[in-house]
């Protein structure tokens, strides 16, 4: 997550297998546009109810990461450019 | 009151990174020779070398604490650290019954259960580098629960800790202290207590970081006070 | 797809098995934890990832991984690579980030696990 802080931008889509509460701290930190849960997983204990109370939307999905990133790409969705 | 150097984060041969020569009494000497006042032994997700460790340190007089480095589900490390090798031992039931998977030596490499004469017993077949499907905040929960203390290992590092996982300490997470690299920056981790210790795989890597801990003995219960800052035990500046 | 399309594609450097590059890729796999390297590395895939430890290399070769890209500009120390080098698991890697990387080669055909051989 210390990547996503580095190089995160503000209304960026984060596509993540990571379940921990954290992911509302470090996106609403980071003023993300929403997240997307691969492999299936559920977000885990209040993780839903912080995002709530957050405004920030999360998506599961069962694609692996690969897969949704693809078809995300494939709408026009490009990646964060490098900043060095 | 004496001022304690102490390394109580060191791998055995039983972690599958460990070097095969870190056996007990290999351990000992080397702690012994670089001054180490006390050590702590903390493999990944095992805690099958304690006793041996410990019974070799008795043998030279040099105190062993009782630990293991848990790998939460997150991939956070998590050093447990305990008063008795009972304790860690229950808390390794929990941990295999949260452990998946078979090691393959030629792939990970061996995982090798010593006494403390250095005698191989066997080696343990379970997946010690995976991660255990604990959460971090269950981890923690569950060092406590056996009466250890829980510090978050090399907080500072990019990978397997805890900001480089999961960007911040989870708010209310209760840690009794953080872990920083060597010659790592001293940070400010939410005034949690900040300790170093080596991260040991290999002999020759003993004691390239400690702590020196001001404290009546080098027991659990000393360094447990230390990290709360009572009746005069402390930790010096690092 | 080849190894050297995804090279192409990445824009990505060849750290080593430079001369492994006709080989078959399948599919594609991005994970950036080892338990989900574990998991979902399958045999033929390519992995892109930011995680550039030993376990990473050998992990890939126990689960048949064809090659290992790292993305965001990292790079596996000297031992790794020599270690990927004497199992012949070709190492590239690309300034690109993961969402970027894995964008970009989706786009040109290579599919996921869960897609393959649909």
């Amino acid at each position: 997550m210390s990547d996503v802080i580095a190089h995160a931008r503000e209304g960026s889509l984060w596509v993540t297998l990571q379940i921990h509460q954290n992911i509302v701290a470090v996106a609403s930190m980071n003023d993300l546009a929403g997240v997307i849960l691969v492999n299936g997983r559920e977000p885990e204990g209040d993780t839903i109810e912080k995002a709530e109370a957050e405004g920030l939307p999360i998506m599961v999905t069962p694609l692996p990461t690969f897969e949704v990133v693809g078809r995300l790409y494939g709408l026009g969705i490009s990646g964060i450019p490098r900043t060095g | 009151m004496r001022q304690l150097r102490a390394d109580l984060h060191l791998h055995t041969c039983l972690s599958p990174c460990g070097e095969l020569e870190m056996v007990p009494s290999a351990i000992v000497k080397e702690a012994k020779r670089i001054g180490l006042d006390v050590i702590g032994v903390c493999d990944h997700n095992s805690a099958e070398n304690v006793a041996a460790v410990v019974r070799a340190g008795a043998r030279e007089d040099l105190p062993v604490i009782a630990g293991m480095e848990i790998t939460s589900r997150e991939e956070v490390h998590v050093l447990g650290l305990f008063g008795d090798e009972g304790q860690v031992m229950r808390l390794q039931d929990l941990v295999y019954e949260n452990l998946a998977g078979e090691n393959d030596p030629e792939v990970f490499g061996h995982q090798v259960v010593v006494d403390e004469f250095d005698n191989v017993l066997r080696l343990t077949d379970k997946l010690l580098i995976g991660a255990t499907s604990l959460s971090l905040e269950e981890t923690v929960q569950a060092i406590h629960d056996s009466g250890g203390l829980a510090i978050a290992a090399h907080i500072d590092r990019e990978r397997f800790g805890l900001i480089g996982q999961l960007g911040l300490i989870p708010a209310g997470l209760p840690l009794d202290a953080v872990e920083v690299s060597p010659r790592s920056p001293v940070g400010d981790w939410d005034n949690l207590p900040v300790v170093s210790f080596s991260d040991a795989h290999f002999l020759d890597d003993i004691g390239k970081s400690s702590t020196c801990f001001v404290l009546e003995e080098g027991t659990f219960e000393e360094i447990a006070k230390a990290l709360r800052s009572e009746d005069g035990r402390a930790i010096m500046k690092l | 797809m080849k190894l050297q399309d995804i090279r192409d594609i990445l824009g990505a450097e060849v750290i080593t098995g430079g001369n492994l590059l006709s080989r078959e890729v399948s599919m594609g796999c991005g994970a950036d934890l080892m338990s989900d390297v574990l998991a979902y590395g399958k045999s033929g895939s390519v992995l892109l990832t930011g995680l550039t430890n030993q376990q990473v290399v050998r992990t890939a070769e126990m689960a048949e991984i064809v090659a290992i890209c790292f993305v965001r500009g990292k790079r596996p120390d000297e031992k790794t690579v020599s270690m990927a080098s004497s199992q012949g698991l070709p190492l590239m890697g690309t300034t690109l980030p993961m969402f970027e990387s894995c964008g970009r080669l989706y786009k040109n055909g290579l599919r996921g696990v869960s897609e393959y051989g649909e």
